[in-house]
């Protein structure tokens, strides 16, 4: 069992929010969702991996590397994809592949293309331009030219258009099976998670509830509910039912 | 990656960018210190003050500033942002990438202020103003 994101008892307290005690790992090549309430600390559990809360206690560990003290190596084998990334945005794509590129150790041109080709984004194109949904495709694409071993996707798939985020899953799918990566995947649309998951960690005020394999979530449903009804990860949101 | 490589990066990164024209900058910078020293500070007889060397120090400080502005920040419409902020999810290693930086402030500084001495031994040669000596700044320490 190889583990490519760890979480050891990650706590960070604030006067009105706190992480508390999170813990919790992603195997090699497996799918996990994290999902919970808003304001359940989904989003601030990425933004500590980035290292932008640095003042936080425990640690993550990413491929065996800290993120807190070996935050270069592990930023070359993370990709992180959500809304807020920055990127140079009065330039185009390409410049923006062209400035970033140099600093990754296997950054793959022939990769970036293929994805801008697969999601019809021209290079040319300011990062400006694009709308929400593009430029979560532009991330994805440029996160595929670097092979990381772990996809940290925050809220990745609510800019999509339905046609898309059905195609989306399925390339998430094949990049884990291509590239033997990890992906964490936040979202509130859990019928993504339910094609594509194969783990689930539920956040409930900064603590996590479960960290469960799918299948062991369906076998606990299944002995638990009377009704005769196929399991869904929306039904985790039944307030009390998993608690 | 080593601090070479990374200074290497910096002026790429700067040359190629669309946003910036170093080139141009440089120009108006050196332009405006020989508009100051010789236009404004002749036509007003002020050669001979003081204010002659903080013109000199006013615009030696610009055209650092305006050559090392895109190394750290970055234009977006009518803010700017910082160049760190940009790279903060890229695999850069902070020390090394804020090093590169300081030194090519550094050799810019030093490129910009040799012309300028030049500039100020065959310009203001005749100048009787103590703050302009062959040293250029912080002549009361040095001489």
């Amino acid at each position: 069992m190889e583990k490519v994101l760890e979480f050891n008892h990650v706590s960070l307290i604030w006067p009105d929010f706190k992480i508390d005690d999170v813990t919790f790992y992603l195997e090699k090549g497996y799918i996990m969702g994290l999902v919970g309430y808003n304001g359940a600390g989904k989003t601030t559990l990425f933004r500590i991996m980035e290292n932008r809360y640095r003042n936080y206690t425990g640690e993550i560990l990413i491929d065996g590397y800290d993120c807190r003290t070996q935050e270069a190596r592990v930023k070359d084998i993370t990709a992180f994809i959500s809304d807020d990334q920055n990127f140079f945005f009065e330039e185009s794509i390409k410049r923006n592949a062209e400035i970033y590129s140099p600093y990754y150790s296997r950054w793959d041109w022939d990769s970036f293309y293929k994805y801008l080709d697969l999601f019809e984004i021209s290079d040319k194109t300011k990062v400006k331009n694009l709308s929400r949904g593009t430029f979560l495709k532009f991330q994805l694409a440029f996160a595929v030219a670097h092979h990381p071993v772990l996809y940290a996707m925050d809220e990745p798939s609510a800019g999509f258009d339905p046609v898309f985020r059905y195609d989306f899953l399925r390339i998430v799918q094949n990049i884990v099976a291509e590239d033997n990566a990890s992906v964490l995947f936040s979202t509130h649309n859990t019928s993504d998670l339910d094609k594509i998951a194969d783990y689930i960690t539920m956040l409930d005020n900064g603590r996590v509830l479960f960290c469960k394999d799918v299948e062991t979530l369906r076998d606990e449903y299944r002995l638990k509910s009377d009704k005769n009804e196929r399991f869904r990860i929306s039904m985790l949101f039944e307030k009390g039912r998993w608690n | 990656m080593d601090l070479r490589t990374y200074i290497k990066l910096d002026k790429y990164y700067k040359k190629s960018l669309e946003s910036y024209y170093p080139r141009n900058l440089c120009i108006g910078a050196v332009g405006m210190f020989l508009f100051c020293v010789f236009v404004v500070a002749g036509a007003f007889g002020m050669m001979d003050r003081i204010y002659v060397f903080y013109i000199y120090a006013i615009c030696f400080l610009a055209a650092t500033s305006l050559y090392f502005w895109p190394l750290i920040e970055v234009r977006e419409n009518i803010f700017t942002v910082s160049l760190f902020k940009k790279f903060r999810n890229a695999p850069v290693n902070k020390k090394l990438f804020a090093r590169a930086k300081l030194i090519l402030l550094i050799r810019f500084s030093v490129l910009f202020y040799l012309p300028v001495q030049i500039m100020h031994f065959v310009g203001l040669n005749r100048t009787d103003t103590p703050q302009l000596s062959i040293t250029g700044f912080w002549p009361w320490l040095l001489c």
